[in-house]
């Protein structure tokens, strides 16, 4: 049974993908909390992302008024961060630049925040527990 | 880096073709023109820089790290296989 998706028509792309103007979020339970953007021309083309308030419960962003025309809206967004994993070292999210996604519009876009203290490499994880722990 | 003070409607000349010219300066920011040959790539900095996360993030690892991650997420203060050893006594 395919996976229950929802579309998103992305009208700008993103940067350096702007082509890419259709997506689809997946969210197979094998990989909660991390989610897929896949794209719906280019067979492969996926991303992986994540709920920001998984990572920065009090995260914040600012929307240009433009972004707000192109979102159609900007009451309850979907806030994900698209991760990174490097070859060698620990996976990263892009704070700087959340996708945003209006599931009432179906639309989304990638807004990069001029004035943000957020990391365009956030871990994905913080350091490993030191100590011993309660169980 | 080079540092050098203009004033609005002082202008800049990088080589031959380039020329940054200050064109309005408020409180919290500068209106910078560019007049560069069509081939020159001008980008905000966060633009390029997300350009470049962007694709890097298109390269996904296989279905096994992403599963591993997210078990991670789930659980913070698990050992993982692939953790450095603890440290020795």
């Amino acid at each position: 049974m395919p996976e229950p998706s929802i579309h998103y028509e992305f009208p700008q792309g993103l940067p350096a993908f702007e082509r890419e103007t259709n997506f689809r979020l997946l969210e197979p339970p094998a990989i909660h909390p991390l989610a897929l953007l896949e794209s719906l021309s280019t067979p492969g083309l996926r991303f992986v992302c994540i709920a920001i308030h998984w990572l920065v419960p009090s995260y914040r962003f600012e929307l240009s008024d433009d972004e707000k025309s192109n979102l159609q809206g900007d009451q309850d967004l979907k806030c994900l961060a698209l991760v990174t994993f490097p070859e060698n070292g620990s996976p990263t999210a892009n704070l700087r630049a959340p996708v945003l996604l209006n599931p009432v519009t179906r639309r989304g876009l990638q807004s990069i925040q001029t004035d943000s203290s957020y990391d365009l490499f956030h871990p994905l994880h913080p350091d490993p527990p030191k100590g011993p722990s309660c169980s | 880096m080079l540092v050098i003070r203009r004033r609005q409607g002082e202008a800049l000349l990088l080589g031959p073709d380039i020329e940054l010219s200050v064109l309005e300066i408020t409180p919290s920011r500068v209106t910078i023109g560019v007049s560069a040959p069509r081939e020159i790539v001008v980008l905000r900095r966060e633009v390029a820089e997300t350009r470049e996360a962007n694709k890097a993030a298109s390269r996904l690892p296989n279905q096994g790290v992403l599963g591993e991650w997210a078990a991670r997420l789930r659980n913070p203060r698990q050992h993982f296989p692939s953790d450095p050893p603890p440290p020795a006594r």
